[in-house]
């Protein structure tokens, strides 16, 4: 699977020899486990949002002190 | 990029030479019309001294403002190729896609102005009015891909199917770049691209 990574990121082999990736650099992500965990984590955190963000989304809701779409209320 | 990609060509580039402070070895990987940049497998070697290389990235682009001649020295250009903060300067490599689809890798001799970039290396080929300029900037450049290996006289070697990375677009060139800081430092490199649709 290839990814184009949304931050910088280095990666060390067994042999000592690391890797740097700069933030829009495209890579094999299936090469690279741990990088891909951490773009889980990324995804989860900044794409995807909590599981009640992704409720609000799909249900319409609004969350409690905001207009609907992120911003609090009067922005 | 997923499901469907193509190999559409393949094509192999190695150099063995010696870096020194002020020379890079270099291998210069064209881009293809149409096709992205894949490293595929490459390997390299640091000789007396440990310091890292690079796999230098398109940091953006531009076209050509007017007509180059075969052999012209100077480059006049629409705008910036960018990035914002890293204007165009003496010492960056460019790449010029010339009228016959050739890639032509010159590093910066001066900037006196868009319309005058100077190149260290005269290109080979005619180039038109809107041919595309890829700024590759300086090894030391943010945004490029940097390997650092730990130990000399070792072959550091990585290969995967599919690629290890890719290019910044389709078309768009790359080029590996290592220079020492010890006059004499041996690197050995070999790069294998695939060329692919996505």
């Amino acid at each position: 699977m290839f990814v184009k990574l949304p931050f910088e990121v280095t990666h060390t082999y067994e042999n000592g020899t690391s890797v740097t990736f700069p933030v829009g650099a495209t890579i094999n992500i299936g090469k690279y486990p741990e990088i891909a965990k951490r773009l889980e984590k990324y995804n989860k955190k900044y794409v995807e949002g909590s599981p009640q963000d992704k409720m609000m989304r799909t249900s319409g809701l609004k969350k409690k002190g905001t207009n609907g779409n992120g911003s609090r209320l009067g922005e | 990029m997923g499901a469907n990609v193509y190999l559409e060509s393949v094509a192999s580039y190695g150099t063995i030479g010696t870096a020194t402070s002020t020379t890079a070895l270099t291998v210069e990987i064209p881009g293809r019309s149409g096709k992205r940049i894949a490293i595929r497998a490459f390997g390299f070697m640091a000789g007396g001294t440990c310091e890292a290389v690079q796999f230098m990235q398109s940091l953006g682009k531009t076209t050509l403002l007017a007509v180059a001649a075969d052999g012209a020295s100077i480059l006049n250009l629409t705008g910036e190729p960018g990035p914002s903060g890293n204007s165009l300067a003496a010492n960056d490599f460019i790449v010029l896609v010339q009228d016959d689809g050739t890639y032509h890798f010159s590093e910066v001799g001066a900037v006196t102005g868009l319309s005058t970039i100077a190149l260290c290396t005269v290109i080979t080929g005619a180039a038109a009015i809107g041919q595309t300029v890829y700024d590759l900037g300086c090894a030391g450049d943010t945004g490029h891909i940097n390997w650092a290996p730990t130990t000399v006289s070792v072959l550091n070697k990585e290969s995967i199917d599919g690629g290890i990375f890719y290019g910044t677009e389709k078309g768009s060139p790359m080029m590996f770049s290592g220079e020492s800081a010890a006059t004499g430092s041996e690197e050995i490199c070999y790069i294998t691209v695939d060329y692919i649709n996505k």
